[in-house]
């Protein structure tokens, strides 16, 4: 991901986790995949205001919408949370293999020379 | 072996039995890289390596997964046989690749140390090379995943 699209894709996700209802709405979502109606329940506000802020939600990758039937379902998308953890791990795991590469390499070079 | 980890940052520390030079020797020896930088069942070639900071390296990465990767970079520091510092970027080759995952300007620190007849060896591999990508990232990132741990963790 080059760095422009990257720090698009994060002002995205900040500015959505930055409003409360959101913050309601998504971790509402974590509990369970819910429906609009669902969704609006708790807060006191028209299901217009919700589906706005159920965009925002998925415009910034946090929130994924399905299809089934006629009813929309949104659920929680752990995606950009596992991203900048996978690099972590995805690397760590690239190193340590090659460096158990690089001690197999230096142990043949020792038998042969000195 | 130690590893730490930050969200950006990973770091390894190692002993080999071998002295620092030859150490040193085999991350810079563009024979000695071809023998052991790839991961198991890949072909590594290295098209260019001018060892000294602001010099150019880039080594083909082959696999027979299908992956095709260049890895390029610049030398940052250059100083036998304790110190090696590059930047490191990937580029998928292969069509079809999810190019969103490779990775831009990271930077890869060797740094080499006696310990009795052989060498302690730590490797720090930052994700962003400048400080301020890095600084940029982390902030809008730490805000970011503390506000998504507050959220998942009232309903785990």
């Amino acid at each position: 991901m080059d760095e422009y699209n990257a720090d698009i894709g994060i002002d995205r996700a900040f500015r959505a986790l930055a409003d409360p209802t959101r913050r309601a709405i998504l971790s509402q979502l974590v509990a369970a995949p819910s429906r609009v109606t669902e969704i609006a329940a708790p807060h006191a506000i028209s299901l217009n205001a919700v589906s706005k802020h159920l965009q925002i939600l998925e415009r910034a990758g946090l929130v994924e919408r399905h299809r089934r039937g006629r009813e929309h379902w949104f659920s929680f998308n752990q995606q950009p949370l596992q991203r900048a953890q996978s690099w972590v791990t995805e690397t760590l795991e690239f190193w340590n293999s090659q460096l158990n590469n690089l001690e197999d390499y230096l142990q043949a070079q020792e038998k042969v020379s000195d | 072996m130690t590893e730490i980890a930050g969200n950006h940052r990973i770091e390894i520390t190692r002993v080999f039995s071998a002295r620092p030079e030859k150490v040193f020797a085999a991350w810079t020896d563009p024979q000695a890289l071809t023998s052991w930088l790839c991961p198991f069942g890949n072909r590594l070639q290295v098209e260019k390596l001018d060892l000294r900071p602001g010099g150019r390296y880039a080594m083909r990465m082959q696999g027979a997964d299908g992956r095709d990767n260049l890895i390029t970079g610049e030398y940052l520091v250059v100083d036998p046989p304790t110190c090696l510092e590059f930047t490191w970027s990937v580029e998928f080759l292969r069509a079809g690749a999810d190019r969103s995952q490779e990775q831009k300007n990271s930077r890869v620190r060797i740094d080499l140390a006696s310990d009795g007849a052989g060498t302690r060896l730590t490797l720090t591999h930052d994700r962003f090379s400048t400080k301020s990508a890095a600084a940029d990232h982390r902030h809008g990132w730490e805000d970011c995943l503390e506000k998504l741990s507050a959220v998942t963790a009232t309903n785990s």
